[in-house]
């Protein structure tokens, strides 16, 4: 699940655990990040999230990400302290935003679009779910690209329009909502010809099972997660 | 079997009614019967049916779901519940017939890999027919003799291929039967084709003229990439019609957008119209250059033909006379976007002429073009060049349109261009 400039780590443990695991591992950095109230808790919890992260390989994304994270997390502190003056609150907002960057990248960037579909579908949730996450992720670099692509035609197209705000949308955007339906058009006659059915039998190429190594991954995090929200 | 004829004489139409998906999913009225081996084709739910006939649409960006190779290829016989060994077995055989890596990235794959899945992606199915609409469209000419290759091997495996296509050059030598449709009906005569006067051979009776386009050792590398060019260097003069040819990926459409002024002058000097391009704002790159671009859907946003001509220049007069030499006066007060591919790219590029700019830009102007479009934008695009010294730079993988478009021609070789002479060249 790559963003710009970033890409999903190719080693590492993480990339081999349950993509619902790390889901489930992602969120609980969440809400305890939520929960902590005391700074050396929530220090300790930074630590073992880094060094979960680090442990798979992932130390100089993690630092990228905290790098890039830190003027924001800076920003929260100082607005929280003249809010609410008192020092360890401040230090617990700000980290949170670091922890929301850290659980973020925990899934995103150790997890690949088609594991975490075939996970999805083999811990059976709705195929017309799994069909349209999987649609999302594989037609929004699409229409990313087709946005620019557009712009770019609209920019060459000449004329006199470009002063008339109204006219100068409509040149943007009606292209765009006509690739829309061409694209949705296309794509359900497509799985039309290929036999997809949303309520119909179907079998799988491959399945995502949990393995013993996922369980015990997942008990560990969460044990040690909810003995430091609770200190 | 080739199924051909001039845009909107109902090709699409005819597969989508052979397929069952008409009327069925698109509305309308069918009478008479589809049969495959005597059997209705409606008679199976498409589960089943997709066994017995692939259908590979136009837009093949559009149809691939999945996001790596296996897994697309893997669809279609899931849909068909088919055990996990007979899929895996299945997929294993089509792999080498397309060529492509399993886990290779869907997003990632060129034009002619995505359009090579979509076949492998109906073949998984096994069908026993293979019906494919305009699938040459997007593709160059080595690509297109790829896939040509590919369909060859298909029909020599026994399965019958029914190909919809403009492109009879490519597709004939490889088919069974040619058909020939126009206005709604099939007959087994093709006719001649009406040949499209060489652009090289046109008479240059221009008198002295100046550069219009001048390139000089211009290099550009998208961000963190290598250079896609290198040193590029060529002049076009006023007037004049020239032509960029080259594989895909080798940079003509780069160069383009950066004559367009839409990409930076990095390394080298660009000058247009005399004038050097470099950091000059987009209100000059608007005055002197048009570019049409490879889909003329992105450039359409008007409710008639008449409004997109007239807003491009603001003058009822103008409009009219442009429509009139593109031959759309008939259509006029059509929406652009009822039209047929070859007629929406005679619009686009009407509106881009009507705003008046000394040197026009095409890219790929011929794709999904049926050759009588063809002749009358190449006739039109002529007019403008003589009369009022229109100089038109092309990019084209056809080799009609290089002839035609292409008094001067240039090939991009491994980042770098070269003139040629275009009727050596093809």
């Amino acid at each position: 699940m790559a963003w710009p400039g970033f890409t999903v780590a190719e080693r590492g443990f993480l990339r081999r655990v349950h993509p619902l695991v790390k889901v489930a591992c992602a969120a609980a950095v969440f809400i305890v990040s939520v929960a902590l109230h005391s700074v050396p808790a929530a220090l300790a919890y930074f630590g073992l999230v880094f060094v979960v992260m680090a442990a798979s390989g992932m130390t100089r994304l993690t630092v990228k990400i905290l790098l890039m994270l830190s003027p924001l997390a800076l920003f929260i502190v100082a607005v929280n302290y003249l809010i609410a003056p008192g020092m360890d609150g401040s230090i617990i907002a700000g980290l949170r935003i670091l922890f929301f960057g850290m659980s973020m990248a925990l899934f995103a960037f150790t997890t690949s679009p088609a594991e975490l579909v075939r996970a999805l579908e083999s811990a059976r949730f709705p195929r017309m779910l799994t069909l349209g996450v999987l649609i999302a992720m594989r037609f929004t670099p699409v229409f990313i690209e087709e946005c620019g692509r557009i712009s770019q035609s609209v920019r060459m197209r000449g004329g006199a329009f470009r002063r008339n705000l109204y006219f100068y949308y409509r040149a943007l955007l009606v292209p765009l909502i006509y690739r829309i339906f061409t694209v949705s058009d296309t794509l359900a006659l497509s799985l039309h010809a290929r036999g997809f059915r949303p309520d119909g039998p179907r079998t799988a190429l491959r399945h995502l099972s949990f393995r013993v190594e996922d369980i015990a991954f997942l008990a560990l995090f969460l044990s040690v997660s909810c003995a430091l929200a609770v200190i | 079997m080739v199924v051909a004829g001039p845009s909107g004489c109902g090709k699409s139409t005819l597969l989508r009614c052979i397929n069952g998906i008409y009327p069925h999913l698109g509305g309308g009225s069918l009478s008479g019967d589809v049969l495959l081996d005597g059997v209705p084709v409606t008679r199976d739910p498409p589960e089943k049916r997709c066994a017995r006939m692939g259908t590979v649409f136009q837009d093949f960006e559009a149809q691939i779901v999945h996001l790596t190779v296996e897994d697309e290829l893997a669809f279609g016989p899931e849909n068909m519940a088919l055990d996990r060994e007979v899929i895996g077995q299945r997929i294993a055989r089509v792999l080498p017939v397309i060529g492509l890596p399993p886990d290779a990235d869907t997003g990632r794959l060129s034009g002619g890999q995505k359009q090579r899945l979509c076949v492998g992606s109906a073949l998984a199915c096994e069908p026993d027919l293979v019906l494919l609409d305009e699938p040459l469209s997007n593709l160059d000419a080595e690509s297109a003799r790829g896939l040509v290759e590919f369909l060859r091997r298909v029909k020599s495996e026994g399965r019958a291929v029914l190909v919809v296509e403009h492109r009879l050059d490519l597709v004939s030598g490889c088919a069974d039967r040619v058909l020939w449709m126009e206005e709604g009906k099939l007959s087994a005569a093709v006719p001649p084709s009406t040949p499209v006067p060489d652009g090289a051979r046109r008479p240059h009776d221009y008198g002295p003229r100046r550069g219009a386009v001048s390139v000089k050792g211009l290099s550009y590398a998208y961000r963190e990439g290598e250079p896609v060019f290198n040193g590029l260097s060529m002049e076009v003069m006023q007037g004049e019609m020239a032509v960029l040819l080259g594989r895909n990926g080798s940079g003509k459409s780069t160069l383009l957008k950066v004559l367009a002024g839409l990409l930076p002058v990095q390394q080298g000097d660009v000058s247009i119209m005399g004038e050097p391009a470099r950091r000059k704002p987009p209100s000059f790159f608007r005055r002197n250059v048009g570019l049409v671009t490879q889909n003329p859907n992105h450039q359409l946003f008007m409710d008639s033909v008449y409004n997109e001509v007239y807003m491009s220049c603001g003058n009822p007069v103008t409009a009219t006379e442009v429509l009139e030499v593109f031959g759309l006066s008939r259509i006029r007060d059509r929406h652009p976007y009822s039209l047929s591919e070859g007629e929406k790219r005679r619009t686009a590029l009407a509106a881009v002429v009507a705003s008046g700019p000394r040197v026009l830009l095409l890219d790929e102007p011929t794709l999904g073009q049926d050759r009588q479009s063809l002749i009358r934008m190449v006739e039109a695009l002529r007019r403008y060049s003589l009369e009022k010294s229109l100089t038109v730079i092309t990019v084209t993988h056809e080799e009609t349109a290089a002839k035609a478009l292409g008094e001067r021609a240039f090939r991009f070789t491994d980042g770098s261009l070269t003139e040629v002479d275009v009727l050596m060249e093809m």
